[in-house]
């Protein structure tokens, strides 16, 4: 990638001395030693959760869904929220890679890559929600509108489910794109460095990458449209996930704020996801200079806004049901607060709101074990989010007959935590097979810093004494005397 | 051509007559027996070769699929088809109900031979189509597998030809060594049972009866054997009552014959004259249906009812020969009672529950005083009951040894009476003992020998409606289990070799028919059970004049115990000599709304002092007996009582009813006199266990929330200003639909249901809907189409109730259609939402957008219970696992009745169609019909003032409607 001219004032986005080499070497590294005690030990325990969640999986559907603990009220609930908190998480990946790709932000670049593997392996894991969800999952299929024997009988376009089939398929697929793209260079620097077999698969992954002038011109053009292409998925996928709910009639489901709020509140979750893998990843492989603070205290911030939107939503919710003077609206918010399910209220609301004012707090958001406490319970409060909006409304609609309640069953526990197996498998598995940081991107911002770093160190030298503290940031001097 | 000659057959066919080229065009063609004109009656052969054909076809058809995954079934044709059985057409029997001693006529649809719904007789002179919903359920009689498969001996089993033997042998020999021989039996066999049990007299003359009674309604009749000279039940008119008070009588939930009283007393009618409608006073211990129907409604305690009874009586002016001690109920509602009464005279009516004799007597001097004889309740058309000693008398003599045989007609003592146990005991140590119940139940394993009776659906019998009107009753099914009719036992024993058919039209003929003959009578004895009934002339004679002298038997009140014990029938269960029927153990209670249990009832201020809360397993102890049963926090319940519910806990009901619940009849009291049982007791301990039962509720949330669902009005404030309620000004920019041709509708009048959920089994019964079990309902899972919604209003110490079923509303914009993927609900042009069960992948969004949560969804594969199988309905599809279901508006009777419309040339007539929750609807209360026709009464009654939809202002448009409840409270209660 071409080098581009920042302005001094800017931190460095690699905070170590590299060569291109080094960086090559470094992020091909895991994927060319044998893995460690700690990896093999995350891989089994994400295995075994796999495995866990299988094992329920084909017991729901073996036996009906009557293994779950859902009733004539309340039709949907882990099933429907594992959905929607898993396509969520996905958000972040793409807003990573495509917007801040749009925008420039070049300090996307170490982060993007597994960001948008985040996003492709959480959107796998939310998709296989709507298919076992099904009474008779073994018919899924006719939810695509394909030619078909059965006369004028094809799909309801009136369906949000239908649209979320499009959405959802739109989405993985675009992004999977994408994300494929996005790989080539750093596939064809693996293919140069493998042998065997491995040098073959890479080859042939690499699509005939050359490296020429004329490669790099058709590749940039092409990430560059795809990553326009992409950025309205951001903004459709979890639009239409939102009508889920929006366009139905049920109080606390039947809200137009609904798009906008599910998509700040994806980005949130995302947000925090992607900052709960990365502080791991950059400590497990020593890539502090790589992912930087700086790195992480972008995605608060973002996190600062997005939670910002999702607490206005909430409040916006609870004043509409009390200016509306709807008596049912009304009495769901109120039962949302202060019904059974309150405390799952209260958790979404700490979480969500409480938890990210912290943010403010310079010292809080520099430091990444704060961050990675913090960003795990936005999670967790993202996935209460969805199962209040869910469980609480349907609990208690329009006549209070068929009020009930709904308490989830150990089969629905072991598919959440299996949902997570299949997640940390495949980001697991990733980790090991294909370059985790994008090699190419990184090398773009790197000669900035490497140069820099030089020249201070000429500086340094020359001044006798010592320059700006930590390795960070760079004396005006300095820059005024490279210019 | 010359080399091509025209052969010809015969000088007509050289000829070219047109009716033989005709003849030869058909020559190789048979018309099938179906389509128009087909019930008209087919030629017999060409059915019977349509069978044969179908059977060969379908077998062609097995063997070339024999490559496919389905197993290869041959199915075998009718050698020779039974005659007028044309294949999927059902046929109409009609019949008299056996469920409980009520005897309301019935109709019973069968289809290939099987008895698959049965249905009020509209034609029946007492209960004009009403049935409960025992009734309804009890069409799986036929089919339950618990029921013994032939005649037993010490157990094992035997043929009819040895127990017939060893019976009549046994018998003689007692009857022969001067020894008695008691027969128990419920107080009324029908008149051939009467006439066989006459017989088994006339043979062995030491034989006498002894009552089984175990709800104690022969109280009443005994007391009118004291003050009237009849032994016999009144027969009530709440029809023609204009104020009615009932001292704890269940008489639209339990009490007598529910179905009769209520479609009397029914408020349907009413409602068009709201200045004119009746006002009914209910005083009682525990909140029944009565209750919950009442305008006004006061608790009285047990031990309260005699006093209160004798105040009101001393206010009408009756003369007490005795001191009655004042009761507690409030002096200015004592007035109040005798006030309205007294205005109404000969329209006032009281009922009363009690099993106390003296209790009843005064009942019968307040009426007639008021001068209801006659008038509201009448005892001149009324069968007299048989002479017979209660069962405590049977123990006396079985303890001295004077009685050598024991026979048990149709009863099961050892379970629904107090000293079952002791019974038991001595039952094992009686020489010659037979049961006639159908299987080998709590009583009949005490017996030595077990002659099953017959299901009423594969019976002949009869039933005395009235003293000039006989119920018929015919078999409708081929017996299933190896039976025999109870009353044929008996004649069998008594050395009559008749068969049963033939003494049942003998005694008819000799009664009703006598001096027909030939096909005069045979086409009487044709009609006759063409209706299911044969009405005579009624007897012209005056009511019997009351005794005042009667008085005299009347005691005074036991004292207030500080907590008190009311034993009650439950509307499902009553006896319990149906506990093994899955569709009544699942029916909610219509108060409590729990299934599968027999629960204790407490009122919210005794509950709160003991610490007791809903599912708290309490023991009962009464009598030297303890009980343990579930609590129910209940409303409406007097606050020193604690009611109890019967017909649970049997031991021997079969594979659906045994275990569940405890059996209560052992905490009753037993009185030498009268009914013989005491269903309440001033004498009763309550202590908590410390363990738990979760309830099997299809309801937790009691009140409306101040929503407007269920709709009430005064009655005079309603004839004041008869007003519709609010309805919504509707606007939209879309078309409206268009129904070109019919558009189905119905509606529900609130004020006349009383929430006896016969509609809630008919559904059941005709819609296949399955039974989920006890854990799937505590799991909120139950899959009934029709619900009845029950809320609590005002005091919960002396609650308002109403009802309210629901079923899936049609909307015109209905919620789950537009969020079905996959098209599987669907709107029909006639405005019914359709569920295409086949499409259905099972998302259940369409049962979360619903607001009236009435879509039902298969979580498991329910449908295929074995013991429910044979009374699947074949019009209506099985549904399987995974899969939404809901109500249809019965679909299938409407598509029969317009192909049969059409066949006719003809269009469906307002009425025609009823849906199945309508057709037994006691009281009335629904109404279906063409939405399109502005004159049906669906339409009307729609339009009407008190017409209104259910949560109109979400715009879903339901075609289904509510008329506003009115209730005629008369001001402050």
């Amino acid at each position: 990638m071409s080098e581009h001219a920042l302005s001094d004032l800017r931190e460095p986005l690699v905070t170590e001395p590299r060569t291109m080499a080094g960086i090559t070497d470094e992020v091909c590294a895991p994927m060319e030693r044998r893995p460690s005690i700690l990896w093999t030990l995350a891989f089994l325990v994400a295995v075994v959760a796999l495995a866990i969640g299988v094992w329920a999986v084909q017991h729901t559907i073996r036996k009906g869904i009557g293994v779950w603990g859902l009733n004539k009220t309340v039709g949907w609930a882990f099933d429907i929220t594992n959905f929607v908190f898993w396509v969520g998480i996905g958000h972040a990946g793409t807003l990573i890679s495509a917007i801040l790709f749009l925008f420039r932000q070049k300090w996307r670049t170490s982060v993007n890559r597994a960001a948008e593997a985040m996003t492709l392996f959480a959107v796998m894991c939310a998709g296989l929600f709507p298919i076992i969800h099904m009474g008779r999952p073994w018919l899924g299929f006719w939810m695509l509108p394909y030619p078909n024997t059965r006369g004028s009988l094809w799909v309801n376009f009136r369906s949000p489910l239908l649209w979320d089939v499009f959405a959802i398929s739109t989405y993985f697929i675009v992004s999977a794109v994408f994300w494929y793209v996005g790989l080539l260079p750093d596939l064809a620097t693996v293919r140069d460095r493998a042998k065997g077999l491995k040098r073959r698969i890479f080859g042939v992954l690499a699509l005939g990458w050359n490296g020429s002038q004329k490669t790099w011109l058709r590749y940039e053009t092409v990430y560059l449209l795809l990553a326009a292409l992409a950025t309205p998925l951001v903004l459709s996928v979890h639009t239409i996930v939102s009508m889920d709910f929006a366009t139905s009639v049920l109080p606390g489901w039947h809200t137009p704020i609904f798009p906008p709020y599910f998509v700040a509140g994806a980005v949130f979750s995302g947000f925090a996801m992607v900052l709960t893998l990365m502080i791991i990843t950059r400590k497990i492989m020593r890539w502090e200079h790589l992912i930087t603070v700086r790195h992480l205290e972008n995605m608060t911030k973002v996190i600062i806004v997005t939670g910002g939107i999702v607490g206005l939503a909430y409040g916006t919710e609870f004043f509409m049901a009390w200016y509306s003077g709807n008596m049912y609206e009304a009495f769901t918010f109120k039962n949302r607060a202060f019904g059974p399910y309150g405390w799952a209220y209260w958790i979404m609301v700490s979480c969500n709101v409480g938890v990210p004012q912290l943010f403010w707090i310079k010292k809080v958001r520099t430091s990444p074990w704060m961050i990675l406490i913090l960003a795990l319970l936005i999670n967790v409060g993202m996935w209460f989010e969805r199962f209040v909006i869910i469980v609480t409304s349907l609990h208690r609609d329009f006549l209070p007959s068929s009020w009930a309640m709904y308490a989830p069953t150990l089969i629905e526990l072991a598919i959440l935590l299996g949902s997570f197996g299949l997640f940390f498998t495949l980001f697991l598995l990733f980790t090991r097979v294909l370059p985790m940081i994008s090699i190419a991107e990184v090398k773009g911002v790197l000669g900035f810093a490497a140069r820099k770093r030089e020249a201070a160190a000429a500086a340094k030298a020359k001044a006798g004494g010592s320059s700006a503290p930590g390795g960070v940031g760079l004396p005006i001097a300095a820059s005024k005397e490279r210019s | 051509m010359a080399s091509d000659p025209k052969y010809w057959l015969s000088m007509a066919d050289r000829a070219g007559d047109p009716a033989l080229a005709a003849e030869a065009s058909r020559e190789f063609s048979e018309e099938l027996p179906v389509g128009p004109g087909a019930e008209a009656g087919p030629d017999p052969k060409s059915r019977r070769d349509f069978l044969r054909i179908m059977g060969l076809s379908a077998s062609a058809l097995a063997a070339a699929s024999a490559c496919s995954r389905a197993p290869v079934r041959k199915i075998v044709p009718y050698g020779e088809a039974p005659e007028d059985s044309v294949p999927g057409v059902a046929m109409e029997y009609a019949s008299v109900c056996g469920a409980c001693a009520a005897g309301c006529g019935i109709v019973v649809r069968t289809r290939d031979g099987r008895p698959i719904k049965l249905e009020g007789n509209a034609r029946h002179p007492v209960s004009g189509g009403a049935l409960c919903a025992l009734g309804q359920a009890a069409v799986l009689g036929p089919y339950d597998a618990s029921r013994a498969p032939g005649p037993h001996i010490g157990g094992a089993p035997a043929s009819w030809q040895s127990l017939d033997d060893v019976v009549k042998q046994g018998l003689g020999k007692v009857a022969a060594s001067g020894q008695g021989i008691r027969v128990v039996a419920p107080a009324d066999l029908g008149p051939t049972g009467e006439a066989a049990l006459a017989a088994l007299v006339a043979k062995f003359p030491t034989t006498r009866r002894v009552l089984s009674d175990p709800l104690g309604l022969e109280a009443t009749a005994l007391a009118h054997a004291q003050s009237h000279g009849v032994r016999a039940l009144p027969e009530l008119h709440f029809d023609r009552a204009r104020v009615v008070a009932s001292f704890g009588a269940d008489f639209l939930g339990s009490w007598q014959a529910p179905p009769v009283h209520t479609r009397r007393w029914s408020r349907a009618p009413d409602a068009a004259r709201p200045e004119a409608m009746a006002r009914l006073f209910v005083l009682e211990p525990t909140l029944t249906l009565t209750g919950a129907a009442a305008d006004v409604r006061w608790n009285l305690a047990p031990s309260d009812q005699l006093p209160a009874l004798a105040a009101l009586a001393r206010a009408l002016g009756v003369t007490l020969p005795r001191e009655v001690r004042a009761p507690e109920l409030a002096p200015e509602r004592v007035a109040r009672l005798a006030r309205e009464l007294g205005a109404a005279g000969a329209g006032a009516l009281v009922v009363c529950g009690s099993d106390d004799v003296g209790t009843q007597l005064l009942v019968a001097a307040i009426n007639d005083r008021l001068g209801a004889y006659g008038s509201t309740l009448s005892l001149v058309g009324q069968p007299v009951r048989p002479e017979a000693a209660p069962m405590s008398s049977l123990l006396a003599e079985l303890d001295a040894g004077s009685v050598g045989a024991v026979i048990l007609l149709g009863c099961n003592p050892v379970y629904d009476h107090p000293q079952g146990a002791a019974l038991a005991e001595r039952l094992d140590k009686v020489a010659v003992t037979v049961s006639t119940a159908d299987r080998l139940d709590e009583s009949a394993r005490h017996c030595g020998h077990l002659a099953p009776d017959l299901h009423f659906l594969e019976s002949w019998g009869d039933r005395r409606v009235r003293r000039s009107t006989l119920g018929l009753m015919q078999p409708t099914v081929a017996p299933l289990a190896g039976g025999r009719a109870a009353g044929e036992s008996l004649l069998r024993w008594a050395g009559i070799e008749t068969a049963y058919r033939d003494f049942l039209f003998e005694r008819w003929r000799d009664e009703k028919a006598a001096g027909m003959s030939g096909p005069v009578l045979q086409a009487a004895w044709d009609s006759a059970l063409e209706d299911g009934f044969w009405q005579g002339m009624e007897p012209e004679a005056p009511e019997p004049a009351f005794r005042p002298e009667a008085l005299a038997a009347v005691a005074d009140a036991p004292a207030p115990g500080e907590l008190e014990l009311v034993l009650y029938a439950t509307v499902g269960l009553r006896d319990g000599a149906m506990a093994n029927n899955a569709w009544l153990q699942e029916l909610p209670d219509p108060i409590s709304k729990t299934t599968w249990d027999g629960t204790c009832s407490l009122s919210p201020a005794t509950a709160k002092r003991l610490g007791v809360s809903d599912g708290d397993l309490l023991a009962i102890e009464a009598g030297g007996q303890r009980v343990v049963a579930p609590a129910v926090v209940q409303p409406g319940v007097h606050p020193r009582v604690v009611a109890v519910a019967l017909g649970y806990g049997r031991s021997a009901a079969g594979s659906v009813g045994d275990g569940i619940g405890q059996n209560a009849w052992p905490l009753a009291g037993v009185t030498a006199a009268g009914a013989g049982v005491s269903l309440t007791r001033s004498d009763v301990k309550l202590s908590r266990t410390g363990e738990r039962r979760a309830l099997a509720q299809t309801q937790t949330h009691h009140v409306m929330e101040g929503r407007p669902l269920v709709l009430e009005r005064e009655a005079a404030d309603y004839a004041r200003s008869p007003g519709a309620p609010r309805r919504h000004e509707k606007l939209t920019m879309w078309k409206a639909w268009e129904y070109p041709g019919h558009r189905w509708g119905m509606t529900i009048d609130l004020s006349a249901c009383t929430g006896c959920a016969s509609c809630v089994i008919s559904c059941n019964a005709e819609n296949n809907v399955p039974v989920v079990g006890r854990a799937e309902v505590a799991n909120r899972r139950e899959m009934h189409w029709l619900r009845i919604d029950r809320y609590y209003s005002g005091d919960p110490a002396e609650p308002g109730v109403v009802h309210q079923p629901l079923m899936c509303q049609h909307c015109e914009n209905a919620p789950c259609e537009t969020v079905c993927p996959v098209l599987a609900t669907v709107h029909s042009s006639e405005g019914l939402n359709q569920q295409v069960y086949n499409r259905c992948v099972g998302t259940r969004y369409c049962a979360n957008n619903c607001p009236y949560k009435v879509r039902r969804f298969n979580w498991f594969d329910y449908a295929h219970d074995p013991h429910l199988r044979l009374a699947l309905n074949p019009d209506v599809v099985v549904r399987s696992r995974g899969v939404m279901e809901k109500c249809s508006l019965c679909v299938q009777r409407i598509q029969s009745k317009k192909a049969a419309a059409r066949a006719e040339g003809l269009t469906v007539a307002d009425g025609d169609i009823q849906t199945a929750c309508q057709q037994s609807c006691p009281a009335q209360a629904i109404v279906f019909g063409d939405l399109n026709d502005p004159k049906s009464r669906v339409s009307r009654l729609t339009r009407g003032d008190r017409g209104y939809r259910l949560l109109e202002e979400l715009n879903v448009g339901p075609v289904v409607s509510y008329l506003v409840r009115l209730k005629n409270t008369g001001g402050t209660p």
